[in-house]
């Protein structure tokens, strides 16, 4: 019986064991946190075991004697090795795995200061894109906005058309720039903005280079480390701030016909729109009211950039941005309003010093949850010399944001003197710069405010900023009116318009089941 | 024409001697065609450790994008059939397969 029971076990595994051949097993994933590159490294074990498996013997056919074995059997031979995971940020690497790697990675050319960077994981925090050609314009506490980076990068990575053997880079921006906004030209119209910089780069590089290493990454050669230092004198060595900003123009008058979203064109959205970097490069037409408009191209570049490429991530296009994107205008009359995200977007764009009647016109766009792109931004020293460290957040919005300032211009009457009212009578300023005194009368720049307001009539004293435009709208009629002592005219009501980019970020770690991030695979040991 | 016909001499040399070596691996010790396969094998174990990795994690990618989810063991059991074809298309067989 026992014998009998030994010889159908015996057969069994026999049986069994000519079934299997290879076996591969994983072992337990480990976390071992983040790389100087800002990814995050895992690492799991895998044995491959190959069981009862032969091998034809190749040479048997030319044996003489014809003795030898037609193939050789062998139980189980097994490797097992360590791999090394690295979850990177989304890249177009992560959507065309035909690219080149080498000129993909998670580092997007950003940084942020510490204060940014919300206390926990899955927090969010919104900031607002702010240039600082010099390091001078840089707020080491500032804790809402970020900067954008000029950082080196191959040219076979973003300009040069490879062989047709192998996608090429500038082939693939076409295509998300085509899917976005099916028009493939649409990414070459960019450059024919006029475009400056404070020192002689070729400008058109530069933005080249900036887009691509928002779309793609920092390629692998130029990887920003912990420790790498940011120049702040000279371009693009490795990593510097960037410089580049749009002459200002003055809109003349038009109508708000656009590609989407409709308004009626007198409407006062209409006069802010084309200060919308994003939104303008679908005006067809001028605002329908002439007004002085501040575009900063690189604000359009970054905005266009995370739009588009965000958007061909999750398979969305301009049609559906503009089903899904929300309008929202805010009027801004209490200029003392608390550190809200209007206050900050507010001191983003105009400075916080200048205190004036501001309406917000806010097109947010949002991504569809947690499946977003995500991007790893470099955190500054509190000195803003060198890269500290690395954060990584997922988008979750995009708000294209303008802000439509209102000032009224006064004209004292009296010899030489003219001042602004801008908005808050509380604040008191001195003549700007270009203010001299002539024969006693002091004479302000035309936007200086009014110093003193002592012998005004009380009524005056304490308007609020609604209040004094109000006042100016009903006075505008080239007359002197009194306020008090002095009379006043209302010389002009300024109206001054800006552009902004403000985006929706939740601070994540990577993982390597997370759809948005790329993965990079090593062997790094094998027992 | 002369010369020719000396330049010959070694080629035919070279030839004998592949047909040598090919008859001498033809009746070769077993133990080193065995020693040759285990680390031929090993080679193309170590090569495939991060194929499996990687088809691993696509898979499961794969199957979350599409809202479902493998089991361990079909996991393992789709990366083991991944893995036997490319050791069956190098020739790595079942036993009593030939």
């Amino acid at each position: 019986m026992k014998k009998n029971l030994l010889l159908v076990l015996l057969l069994s595994i026999t049986i069994y064991a000519n079934d299997t051949t290879t076996v591969t097993k994983f072992y337990d994933q480990k976390d071992i946190g983040e790389d100087k590159y800002g990814n995050t490294l895992y690492e799991r074990d895998v044995k491959i075991d190959t069981q009862n498996y032969s091998i034809e013997n190749f040479w048997k056919k030319f044996s003489f004697s014809g003795d030898i074995q037609e193939s050789m059997d062998f139980d189980s031979i097994s490797k097992r090795g360590t791999i090394r995971i690295s979850a990177e940020s989304t890249s177009i690497c992560t959507i065309y795995n035909d690219l080149d790697t080498q000129g993909c990675s998670g580092q997007k050319p950003f940084f942020i200061n510490s204060e940014a960077i919300p206390s926990n994981y899955n927090d969010t925090v919104s900031l607002i894109f702010k240039n600082t050609p010099v390091v001078s314009d840089y707020n080491a506490s500032d804790a809402s906005s970020f900067y954008p980076l000029d950082i080196k990068r191959n040219e076979k990575y973003y300009k040069t058309q490879t062989s047709t053997s192998h996608i090429s880079y500038p082939t693939i921006f076409g295509k998300i720039f085509g899917n976005f906004f099916g028009d493939s030209s649409f990414f070459s119209k960019f450059f024919n903005r006029t475009v400056e910089t404070s020192t002689d780069s070729n400008v058109t590089d530069i933005r080249q280079r900036y887009i691509a290493n928002i779309i793609s990454g920092v390629d692998q050669e130029h990887l920003m480390t912990k420790g790498s230092g940011l120049s702040t004198t000279e371009l693009n060595n490795p990593v510097s701030l960037i410089d580049y900003k749009e002459v200002s123009t003055t809109a003349s008058a038009g109508s708000c016909n656009m590609m989407f979203l409709t308004f009626p064109a007198d409407n006062i959205f209409c006069t802010t729109m084309d200060s919308m970097p994003f939104i303008s490069l679908f005006i067809s037409q001028s605002p329908a009211t002439a007004s002085t408009i501040v575009t900063d191209t690189i604000v359009s570049d970054t905005e266009t950039a995370i739009i588009s490429f965000a958007g061909a991530f999750v398979g969305e296009d301009v049609e559906d941005y503009n089903t899904k994107v929300q309008t929202n205008f805010d009027n801004n009359d209490d200029v003392n309003k608390d550190a809200s995200l209007l206050t900050k977007i507010i001191c983003a764009i105009s400075g916080c010093d200048k205190q004036s009647v501001v309406k917000l016109y806010d097109n947010h766009y949002n991504f569809p949850d947690d499946s977003g792109i995500t991007m790893t931004f470099a955190v500054v020293d509190d000195n803003g010399e060198e890269v500290a460290d690395f954060e990584t957040f997922r988008l979750l919005g995009v708000h294209s944001v303008s802000t439509q300032a209102e000032g009224c211009l006064l004209i004292k009457d009296g010899f030489f003197s003219s001042s602004t009212i801008s908005v808050n009578p509380q604040t008191v300023q001195k003549c700007s710069e270009g203010g001299f005194i002539f024969m006693g009368y002091s004479y302000c720049d035309i936007k200086a405010d009014v110093t003193d307001k002592s012998s005004w009539n009380d009524e005056y004293k304490n308007m609020k900023p609604r209040e004094w435009l109000t006042w100016c709208n009903s006075h505008d009629d080239g007359k002197y009116h009194s306020v008090g002592w002095s009379d006043f005219k209302v010389q002009e009501n300024a109206q001054e318009t800006k552009g902004s980019l403000v985006l929706d970020l939740k601070r994540i770690k990577l993982d390597v089941m997370d759809k948005s991030v790329m993965l990079r695979y090593k062997l790094i040991s094998t027992q | 024409m002369r010369s020719g016909s000396v330049a010959i001499v070694p080629l035919f040399l070279a030839i004998m001697l592949l047909f040598w070596f090919i008859a001498f691996m033809g009746g070769a010790n077993d133990t080193l065609h065995s020693i040759n396969n285990v680390k031929n094998l090993q080679y193309l174990q170590t090569k495939l450790l991060q194929s499996a990795m990687r088809y691993r994690y696509s898979l499961e990618k794969e199957a979350q994008e599409s809202g479902k989810t493998l089991s361990e063991s079909d996991l393992t059991k789709k990366v083991n059939i991944y893995i036997n074809d490319i050791m069956e298309l190098n020739g790595i067989q079942k036993k009593g397969n030939e």
